[in-house]
């Protein structure tokens, strides 16, 4: 018998092996790896499952688009762009630290700004996961007719909701439907001042289309689909049409769970991660903790922005402005100074924590400031008296108050915090995008400027303010571990003689400023009433006053600082036949 | 070619080498979706030229002596041709707090680094008053250079203003036997390349998280009464005019020289071993970067990174000096 030596042979059926295989011309073609072709997705579980990834980059996380300044830059709650540029809050932290926020917070932005093309970039990645949605539900074919009016709705609101979030920033951006798509090439829109009715048209459609209960909480339902469409018409001042649907909203809404919509008995519950999804959660981002994720689905946009020093966790950023903790105080029936002409608060600014302060006990305050601005001396929440400087990482640089409302209590840690990270930051805090509250205060506008009357502004208002009042929710032993607050806590309600055709304005954006602090309103409102060039020169002018020295000198311009500019990287590349098609905003 | 005896090695290569498609992610437009959309496409072009000179000489002085010299030196010019996408160019090297430090952009040197040039520090409000608009001018800033001459700065006055690339590079091998003893080194030099020391960023500045903080920055600062320095005003605030962005404060000479690697041994002479049934013995010590020579300010001038974005030094750990002691038998 004839031995045949392997040695030899093996070589040789190795290499037919791989010219056999090499003449398939098909080799070519493999399918990416590790990427879902539409195919495999075009059914409805697919579909479902892009729709939550569309759901999924609302916490500003998780999109793969640039990241090179942290997920601070696209937080959802856009602390920077709203609660910071407008007066709540100073950057906080070091001055240095997280530098490209300074020129955010100082209206003067140049387009070359990082944080806005990383904000570009990933709201719009919102979008095409909203687009994508659309376009693979359209190949599917076992989706019933009733699912593809669902999942088409709520695709369409976080569409209209990521453009929404940028036309509040850019105001002249592109509109991206589900026929732009990489591959067809038809990507270089320009932002040519039809976005805003687009958006309209979106909401409207997901208003018309969603069903009043949803299957999951977070979910967009009808009503939230209505308070968002309210609100794009509070924009457009469409005033009339907004006063008729929240005078629907009011009514009839309800949470995507089926439950009626109305304000928590106690303020400070409204952020309490134990309570989310309560009944005054319009839409609120969904935020987890401990999902074995590594805090993916965590807050993380808001991270940074805790005490430094303390235990809460870290970085020392968006602290509270003096002129907010200012705004709480009251005069003698409880009601706040319309006109700003406060005394400024006793605060324990250049006073080194071993050093005595006596906190202020004698102005009286609406309750909300001990639980919007976390003071010296005060209860904060269930973490003890805060000590001053102690917590605050650069006091004499960024003031001295800290945040409050996105914070978790002690007994939390651990619990509605992400163990895995480097901080305790991450947390399961959900993000109120739009809570009753909310409704109630626009409603109260719309009332004013859309043919209603004083009396229901009025109404909307004090139900606002009467839910502030409720004693049992003040900062105090029983909401706070034991601590006793000092603030001398008095709240009124308006009456027909304080709240009047001549005042009802101001003193509902003055409502929101107090009821809303801190929670990513504050910017646009002031764009949205035109009242930015003089609150906001004057907010410059109390914080250098008060030791805030990145605000010295520091003013408003009309025509250009009410919009950031359109990203210098995104004209360059979206340029046709030597021009962009990107134009940029006045002013830059 | 090898020339005298064997004794002299000389070897030269000239290059161009064009690299074609290399792998970049395209550069449309966000709003197709970076993160969803967005392929990494072979669309980046780069051209090098260069040349690499190499010579080695072995030499014997006698049957006690012999030696070897050996030198290299390259030198190369790289250039970005293309980059997909209608900009021309992309940023690599972003920073949480100043953005991107590179910029990739055709008919430059890959990896530049690019932001504003200083022209000098302010002295005085008549000297902020004369020159271009710039935001946050003050006395102790950084005065910017106005590239464009339009009297503002801004944006469009940030320029090129380092190269990462070495303008050539050096090695030297030396060798010597004498009688049973050894000694080698290998030197090797890196010459006109830059650094953007960031490290700086975070030591120069006052309000730079308020821990670690360099010497010149407390005797080096500019004071109306110090007027003659590079470094600005110590202040608890961070401006455009300071460190807001990124400028050309980082940027340094990171030349080295550095001994890599030296090596002294002593071969033990056969007929010592013979007995203890061992054929060859060696002991030796040996030690790697033992030295370097170097104006580079940061902890350690050899900096690397990614392909597009390198010599950017965010405080990287130094190469270790290690000293290795051994013996080696052959039976």
């Amino acid at each position: 018998m004839k031995k045949y030596n392997l040695k030899h042979i093996m070589p040789a059926v190795l290499s037919l092996l791989v010219v056999l295989y090499a003449c398939d011309k098909s080799y070519l073609e493999v399918p990416a790896a590790g990427a879902l072709s539409q195919d495999v997705l075009a059914n409805k579980v697919g579909v479902e499952a892009l729709l939550v990834g569309a759901y999924s980059l609302l916490d500003g996380e998780g999109s793969g688009a640039g990241t090179g300044n942290g997920p601070w830059a696209t937080s959802s709650s856009n602390w920077v762009y709203e609660s910071v540029a407008g007066g709540d809050a100073h950057k906080g932290s070091d001055p240095g630290d997280q530098n490209l926020i300074t020129p955010i917070e100082q209206w003067n932005s140049t387009a070359a700004n990082g944080y806005l093309d990383q904000i570009w970039q990933q709201r719009y990645d919102g979008v095409q996961r909203s687009n994508e949605t659309l376009r693979v539900m359209k190949l599917a074919k076992d989706i019933s007719a009733a699912d593809v009016s669902r999942i088409s709705a709520e695709a369409r609101f976080l569409r209209a909701h990521y453009h929404f979030d940028l036309i509040k920033i850019f105001k002249n951006i592109p509109f991206i439907d589900e026929t732009v798509t990489y591959s067809a090439g038809n990507f270089l829109v320009p932002n040519d001042g039809t976005a805003m009715a687009k958006i309209e048209a979106d909401f409207a459609y997901a208003y018309a289309n969603l069903p009043a209960t949803m299957s999951s909480v977070g979910r967009a339902n009808k009503w939230a689909a209505a308070a968002y469409l309210a609100k794009v018409y509070m924009f457009e001042k469409k005033y009339a049409e907004a006063r008729a649907l929240y005078t629907t909203i009011i009514a009839n809404g309800t949470t995507a769970l089926g439950v009626k919509y109305a304000l928590l008995p106690k303020f400070g519950d409204v952020f309490d991660a134990a309570k989310k999804n309560s009944s005054e959660d319009v839409f609120s981002v969904q935020m987890t903790a401990n999902d074995g994720t590594g805090a993916a689905n965590a807050n993380s946009g808001d991270a940074l922005n805790f005490p430094y020093g303390g235990e809460t966790g870290c970085c020392g950023f968006f602290q509270p402005s003096f002129s907010l903790a200012n705004s709480f105080e009251v005069d003698a029936n409880g009601l706040p100074f319309l006109n700003n002409n406060y005394v400024p608060l006793k605060s324990d600014m250049g006073i080194a924590a071993d050093k005595p302060f006596t906190p202020d006990s004698t102005t009286p305050m609406d309750p909300r400031v001990d639980w919007t601005v976390g003071r010296r001396g005060v209860p904060y929440l269930d973490w003890g008296i805060m000590p001053g400087s102690t917590w605050v990482r650069n006091q004499a640089a960024a003031g001295p108050y800290e945040p409050l409302k996105h914070l978790f209590r002690k007994s939390q840690e651990g619990t509605f915090t992400d163990g895995s990270s480097w901080t305790n930051g991450f947390t399961a805090n959900n993000y109120h995008l739009i809570r009753y509250a909310d409704v109630l205060l626009m409603a109260a506008e719309a009332e004013i400027q859309g043919g209603g009357t004083v009396a229901q502004a009025m109404m909307y208002v004090n139900q606002i303010r009467s839910r502030a009042a409720n004693k049992d929710g003040y900062v105090g032993p029983a909401n706070n571990a034991g601590l006793v607050s000092p603030t001398k806590y008095s709240i009124g309600l308006y009456t027909a003689s304080t709240f009047t055709a001549a005042n009802a304005m101001t003193a509902i954006m003055f409502e929101r400023k107090i009821e809303l602090a801190m929670e990513g309103h504050r910017f646009s409102d002031l764009v949205r009433w035109g009242t930015a060039k003089a609150e906001l020169d004057a907010y410059a002018k109390a914080e250098a006053a008060q030791g805030y020295t990145s605000m010295t000198g520091v003013t408003f311009t009309t025509g250009k600082s009410e919009y950031l500019p359109i990203p210098q990287a995104q004209i360059d590349k979206s340029v046709k036949a030597g021009k962009s098609v990107l134009t940029q905003n006045p002013g830059y | 070619m090898t020339l005298l005896n064997n004794k002299l090695d000389v070897n030269i290569d000239w290059y161009k080498k064009n690299i074609q498609g290399l792998l970049f992610q395209d550069q449309a437009p966000a709003v197709v979706g970076v993160g969803s959309q967005l392929p990494q496409v072979n669309i980046g072009d780069l051209e090098n030229t260069g040349i690499d000179l190499g010579i080695t000489y072995r030499g014997k002085v006698n049957n006690d002596l012999s030696y070897t010299v050996g030198a290299n030196i390259g030198t190369y010019k790289n250039l970005v041709v293309s980059i997909p996408g209608a900009a021309g160019f992309f940023e690599a090297a972003g920073t949480h707090n100043t953005g991107n430090q590179v910029r990739n952009a055709i008919g430059h040197p890959v990896g530049s680094f690019f932001g504003y040039k200083i022209a000098g520090i302010y002295q005085s409000a008549a000297d902020v008053a004369s020159w271009a608009k710039e935001t946050d001018a003050a006395p102790g800033r950084f005065k910017y250079v106005d590239v464009n001459h339009d009297g503002k700065i801004d944006d469009a006055d940030r320029t090129f203003f380092g190269d990462p690339n070495p303008a050539f590079t050096a090695g030297i091998n030396l060798g010597v036997t004498y009688k049973q003893f050894d000694i080698s080194t290998v030197i090797y030099g890196s010459f006109g390349n830059n650094v953007l020391n960031y490290t700086r960023y975070f030591q120069d500045f006052y309000p730079q998280f308020q821990n670690s903080k360099s010497i010149p920055l407390l005797t080096q600062s500019w004071l109306p009464t110090r007027t003659n320095t590079k470094y600005p005003i110590v202040e608890n605030g961070s401006y455009f005019s300071t460190n807001g962005v990124i400028n050309d404060f980082y940027n340094e000479d990171g030349s080295y020289v550095r001994v890599k690697q030296l090596s002294v041994g002593y071969t033990i002479s056969p007929a010592t071993l013979k007995r203890y049934g061992i054929e060859k013995a060696r002991i030796y010590l040996q030690g790697a970067n033992l030295f370097t020579f170097t104006k580079y300010s940061g902890l350690d001038p050899e900096v690397s990174g990614s392909s597009v974005s390198f010599g950017v030094d965010y405080g990287n750990y130094p190469p270790s000096k290690t000293f290795n002691v051994g013996v080696s038998l052959t039976f």
